[in-house]
């Protein structure tokens, strides 16, 4: 433990981690700024996703990269179909009522997945050897993950900041009633962030292949949300960014979590670290609720 | 004295006696009534936090499964080191098990209810997903192996008690909560504090410069809510006489409680009422017809409640017959 | 002879870098009715935020009835006799009208039963002008008679200071005087301190006794009505768009 290699090292895979709870919670971040809508849901469409990667890897042959790539086009159309034929409905009414809807959503996914594709784990292996760095040894497969969810998250930004459509998704963050009036059509953008957003998670999940030891299974998603959850709320929830950033930070926290307190010998670590999870959105509700990121 | 206000009250009393006979009369429609029993009151306890504030708690099965808990212990504890009347035990074990809840809601509510809408369901959502891994991962109350309470029963009270108070009692037991948190949900939306509510619910910013201490209010009802939650556990331990964490916080509780209060209708009293009744005669037949597609088909349901029917089948009625004798029954 | 009721001292109060207050200080005594000018973006509803508990100052302290408030929430000062009526009307929507009044009764006010609150809410409905709509939807109604909504909601609990934004914008001309006369009077009555705040000064000038000139976060003037409207400072700054 005294060995600085060695913290680093769970440092490193705590960063590369993060990369995939960035990205994961980008989606998360975005709907709620902009449809305010927070998806309750959020974890069933990460699990989506790995399924995917899954048949993508099993029927089509295709590494989880590149299924990522199909999995975003899925969430994008998945988007755009919920976004008209049902969210579109309950704009602007009580916000229980989206809040209920995105859950009994969530729910309904996992109840597909496990009625077509049964409750059994499934795994592949997709294995590109291993890097060595500083005596420590990382699988190729996810340093790769970490560059291409950075690679995303940067796309995201330039499209955000560098495209017509992103500066008109950025007004109606700013104001809705604003952006209407400077002529942009706010319900289309809407729908285009929704898919935009759902297309990330999705994309996400595949990504999540190369992190998740425990297998791929209709439930795998519920951690994911309260992770995520916790990361939204760590980075300002609206900020997809700060999102990102948090997501990074809380892939090293939930590691060094995990070696401490496999180092305690006192409860299950596995177990703790979800616990930490949950523990750390009323910690950072309670003391900054306006996250980390902000002054 | 304005007796006039508890009117409402005889339709939900008729609704009660006739469950009360039925479960009486014919005990091989039991197992159909103490189902109809349990998720009315689950609904109602629900309702009278998310209803009355439109905040909603998504870890809520939490509640039930503290109470479990709570009682388990309670029963273990007291027969261990002692051997009181059965009376003794089980109201020891019930105020157990609404204590357990309220410390819960009351820590939860206190941090999360200084929070808006969406910020307070995301504080909840990993609320029993957390819980039970902490029971999982710190091994305490049995860990994944479970706490089971009938040896406990049988040694200090006989074989015979031990099925009366699993088939019996535990009925009874569940109508008493039932009635229970009937009637608290009623005197709530007819009092002072009902109106504070009320205005909370419609425009929380003016309801504070109004006077109404919002905070306190949202936590009173969400510890109330709980502490009820928790009797329901009771209940549902008596019954079971055994919990494991993966069951005990099975998210599907939380749904029903949803479905159950969305579709009677949210806020009203008798909404969860109807709802219940009617939950539970599907889920009866869903389960002899259709086994383990329950929340399947429970999902899409609640979609299309939340778009088409957000006001549930009592605000509908109550719509529909705006002024009318029906409108002034159906509370 | 005049004893204090509000008073704040030094109040600056900024969002981000734009400094909306700027060590604000002023007292009010038990029963006057003052109005407070200032062209768009003055500070007034910045003011009426600091006094009533929905922001807190950044320095400064507030003090009503000679208890420091500074610290205190909103609906806890309401409860010690501050009522507001919104510049623009806040009902709660699907609730009656008696309702609505019901609940200011029931938390602002004293009145903590359900029937004594209807008693008062009655009462109060019939001062503004309203017993014939009480059982319609708040949703259901004009405009202006969301304002007397407004006014009556502020007027339920019996409060000692009445903070009135902008009451009489968007009033037929005929009505703001009723609707003033109407706040005189119960501020006569019943010993209330009235703070209006007003663009238009002119047309509640002659129901109060002494106007307060704020000017980019600062109390630039706070005299008889007569001095501050003939002064060269607020003629040149502000006057001109009274006569528009």
């Amino acid at each position: 433990m005294a060995d600085p290699g060695y913290l680093a090292f769970y440092i490193a895979t705590g960063l590369l981690l993060g990369t995939f709870y960035g990205l994961a919670t980008v989606g998360l971040s975005f709907t709620f700024g902009i449809l305010k809508i927070l998806n309750s849901g959020h974890g069933s469409f990460i699990m989506i996703g790995a399924y995917v990667s899954y048949w993508s890897f099993v029927i089509l042959g295709l590494p989880p990269l590149v299924s990522a790539l199909l999995a975003f086009l899925i969430g994008f159309m998945l988007g755009l179909g919920l976004y008209y034929g049902i969210v579109s409905r309950i704009l602007g009414g009580p916000e229980l009522i989206s809040l209920v809807l995105m859950f009994a959503m969530g729910i309904l996914l996992q109840e597909f997945a496990k009625f077509v594709w049964t409750p059994t784990i499934r795994g592949f292996t997709w294995d590109l050897g291993r890097v060595s760095l500083f005596g420590y040894a990382y699988p190729t497969t996810r340093i790769v993950g970490g560059v291409v969810s950075a690679v995303i998250a940067l796309g995201l930004y330039i499209f955000l900041y560098r495209t017509k459509v992103g500066r008109a998704i950025r007004s109606v963050v700013e104001s809705a009633e604003g952006a209407t009036l400077c002529g942009v059509n706010v319900n289309r953008i809407y729908a285009i962030s929704l898919a935009i957003a759902l297309g990330l998670t999705i994309a996400s999940g595949g990504l999540a292949t190369l992190y998740v030891s425990g297998g791929i299974e209709p439930y795998m998603g519920d951690p994911y949300t309260t992770r995520a959850f916790a990361i939204a709320v760590l980075g300002g929830l609206t900020s997809p960014f700060g999102a990102f950033i948090a997501g990074l930070l809380f892939g090293v926290i939930e590691n060094l979590s995990y070696v401490l307190l496999s180092l305690t010998n006192v409860a299950n670590p596995f177990s703790m670290t979800r616990f930490i999870a949950f523990a750390m959105i009323l910690v950072v509700l309670l003391v900054r609720p306006q996250g980390i990121m902000r002054r | 004295m304005d007796f006039k206000k508890y009117y409402p009250l005889i339709p939900m009393f008729i609704i009660s006696v006739i469950l009360l006979a039925v479960r009486l009369a014919a005990p091989e429609l039991s197992q159909i009534v103490s189902l109809a029993l349990f998720y009315v009151a689950l609904g109602e306890a629900f309702n009278i936090f998310t209803g009355l504030t439109l905040y909603v708690c998504f870890g809520y099965v939490a509640f039930v499964a503290l109470g479990m808990y709570g009682s388990g212990l309670a029963l273990k504890y007291i027969l261990a080191t002692s051997n009181p009347p059965l009376v003794t035990t089980i109201l020891f074990s019930f105020a157990v098990a609404g204590f357990f809840a309220f410390i819960l809601a009351l820590v939860v509510g206190s941090i999360g209810l200084r929070l808006r809408g969406a910020f307070f369901a995301i504080a909840t959502v990993g609320l029993s997903e957390g819980l039970k891994n902490f029971i999982e991962g710190t091994g305490i109350w049995g860990g994944s192996s479970g706490l089971i309470i009938a040896g406990d029963l049988i040694s200090s009270y006989g074989h015979e008690t031990y099925v009366f108070v699993s088939t019996e009692l535990a009925d009874y037991l569940m109508f008493a909560v039932y009635v229970l948190s009937l009637l608290v949900m009623f005197l709530i939306t007819k009092s002072r504090f009902g109106y504070g509510l009320t205005a909370l619910k419609e425009d929380e910013d003016v309801a504070n410069v109004m006077g109404v201490n919002t905070v306190r209010y949202k936590l009173m009802t969400f510890v109330i809510s709980a502490a009820l939650a928790g009797m329901i556990g009771a209940t549902k331990m008596l019954k079971d006489l055994v919990i494991y964490p993966p069951q005990a916080f099975a998210i599907s509780y939380t749904v029903e409680a949803i479905v159950i209060t969305m579709l009677g209708g949210l806020g009203t009293v008798t909404g969860p009422v109807i709802g219940g009744l009617v939950y539970s005669i599907l889920k009866y037949m869903l389960t002899v017809s259709f086994p383990g597609l329950q929340l399947l088909i429970l999902a899409p349901v609640l979609i299309a409640v939340c778009v088409l029917f957000p006001y549930g089948i009592v605000g509908w009625v109550k719509r529909r017959f705006r002024g009318t004798l029906i409108d002034y029954l159906l509370v | 002879m005049s004893e204090e009721l509000l008073k704040l001292q030094e109040i600056s109060k900024s969002f981000g870098g734009i400094r909306a207050l700027k060590n604000v200080s002023l007292t009010i005594s038990i029963g006057e009715r003052l109005a407070i000018i200032g062209p768009n973006g003055a500070g007034k509803t910045t003011l009426f935020n600091v006094i009533n508990g929905v922001y807190k100052p950044d320095t400064g302290r507030v003090f009503f009835a000679n208890v420091d408030v500074t610290d205190l929430p909103a609906f806890k000062r309401t409860r010690m006799g501050m009522a507001r009526a919104f510049q623009i009307p806040r009902p709660f929507p699907t609730m009656s009208v008696l309702d609505n009044v019901m609940v200011s009764a029931l938390f602002a006010g004293k009145f903590k039963s359900v029937g004594e609150a209807r008693e008062r809410a009655d009462e109060v409905l019939e001062l503004v002008g309203l017993a014939n709509k009480k059982h319609e939807l708040a949703v259901n109604l004009t405009s202006p008679e969301k304002k007397l909504l407004e006014l009556a909601r502020a007027l339920a609990p019996k409060p000692k200071l009445l903070l009135l934004d902008e009451i009489v914008a968007g009033i037929p001309p005929a009505e703001v005087d009723r609707i003033m006369l109407l706040v005189r009077n119960v501020s006569e009555k019943e010993n209330i301190a009235v703070v209006a705040l007003v663009e238009h000064v002119m047309r509640v000038l002659k129901y109060v006794e002494r106007v307060i000139f704020l000017h980019e976060g600062r109390v630039l003037m706070d005299d008889k009505p007569e001095k501050v409207l003939s002064s060269e400072t607020v003629k040149n700054i502000y006057l001109g768009r009274i006569y528009d």
